[in-house]
């Protein structure tokens, strides 16, 4: 009886050790359907760089913009719309030429919808650490967010933090804004200077 | 048979416990080696090179210092500090009040000693999931090292990885080198960063 315990006791101790020694593995993640993958250029059909008539031609809607109503002039603009199951914020800013235009152009767009993925199946809920081993070969620029406490002062959240990767052309980025540690939205943008 | 069961499963907690924490590293001994972004040691960016001679009590052997002819800007020196080598790099600087007259000023601090951690333990043989843990409230730059292939060409390294550790955008800056053949901190870089394309 003794013996038994023991032999019981051994393989306890030495499966706790090996459970101890695992990676917490990845695990395999769906691949997104192309109209739910987010990539640096947009998500799905939703490009950057499309302007609003564009969008409007291929959503057979009418995008109802957030400044629509405002009197002056209006350089940037946003609006959500229902794509592929998601809600999309799509950012747009006007289209520079010499010729006065009103044409507005598609510069960013992000999703807080889990339907949303990137080509490695990192979405919504994940964690850094899932980022960084999906980006390990691209430039990472990542820290806590920065928060306006009052009018002068800004100071590091506790709480948001964002990953921003990009590639060697430095044209555009995703990006991936976590709230307790977990990725709350996911962006894709036009890299700007900080 | 008891005290035996007790014993078995003291050491399974305590096996369990070791297995659970593998980021525990260990910290810095003293502030002789301490990394931080002003410097290691005693050793800070900025100083001067009489400065530094001063504080080390030892003469730091650059090459040129007063090299006028060829207009060089920087020089660097290896030192050996307490247990561990540094290499100082310096850069000239003009005084503002005298014409042509000029100190050098330490620009930035590399080592490979196993003696230099950051107060949270990071240094040299440490991870890059260690550094992300221990930097969470810094801004991290991430990413595999350029290195030339041939005159005129540079690619991003296979083997070679590289993070920047700031409190801003630009700045000092702590920048760890990871081999990533076996994937831990190979050499410690402490300076300053700033964004020349601006």
């Amino acid at each position: 009886m003794k013996n038994v315990l023991l032999i019981l006791l051994a393989a306890l101790v030495f499966t706790g050790c090996k459970q101890g020694d695992k990676e917490k593995s990845p695990g395999i993640k769906e691949k997104p359907d192309a109209e739910n993958t987010i990539t640096k250029d947009g998500i799905g059909n939703l490009k950057i760089g499309m302007t609003k008539t564009d969008l409007e031609k291929m959503l057979k809607a009418t995008l109802s913009m957030k400044h629509a109503k405002d009197t002056g002039e209006i350089w940037m603009d946003t609006a959500t719309v229902q794509y592929a199951g998601m809600e999309v914020e799509l950012y747009f800013q006007k289209l520079y030429s010499e010729e006065p235009s009103t044409e507005m152009e598609l510069f960013g767009l992000s999703t807080k919808s889990p339907l949303c993925k990137t080509t490695a199946g990192i979405g919504v809920g994940d964690d850094r650490n899932a980022v960084l081993t999906a980006y390990e070969e691209n430039p990472i620029t990542m820290g806590p967010e920065s928060v306006m406490v009052n009018d002068t002062t800004w100071t590091l959240s506790k709480t948001n933090y964002s990953i921003h990767v990009s590639d060697d052309k430095w044209d555009k980025q995703i990006s991936f804004y976590l709230i307790n540690k977990k990725i709350a939205s996911m962006e894709a943008g036009l890299q700007m200077g900080e | 048979m008891r005290r035996f069961s007790f014993l078995f499963f003291l050491i399974f907690i305590f096996a369990c416990k070791q297995k659970q924490d593998p980021s525990a590293t260990v910290k810095a001994e003293n502030t002789d080696y301490l990394v931080s972004l002003d410097g290691i040691g005693p050793v800070k960016t900025g100083m001067s090179q009489e400065e530094l001679e001063k504080i080390l009590g030892q003469k730091i052997p650059l090459t040129n210092p007063t090299d006028n002819s060829s207009g060089s800007w920087m020089d660097s020196a290896v030192i050996r500090y307490k247990d561990a080598e540094l290499k100082l790099s310096f850069v000239r600087t003009y005084a503002y009040d005298k014409p042509d007259s000029f100190h050098m000023r330490l620009n930035d601090i590399t080592t490979k000693s196993p003696h230099v951690k950051t107060a949270g333990g990071i240094g040299i043989g440490s991870t890059k999931k260690e550094i992300v843990e221990a930097f969470d409230q810094y801004r991290l730059y991430m990413a595999p090292e350029f290195i030339m292939t041939n005159d005129t060409t540079w690619e991003r390294s296979k083997t070679l990885y590289s993070i920047s550790v700031r409190e801003a955008r630009e700045g000092p800056q702590i920048v760890f080198h990871i081999n990533l053949k076996d994937k831990k901190v190979y050499s410690i870089e402490v300076g300053t960063y700033y964004d020349d394309q601006e």
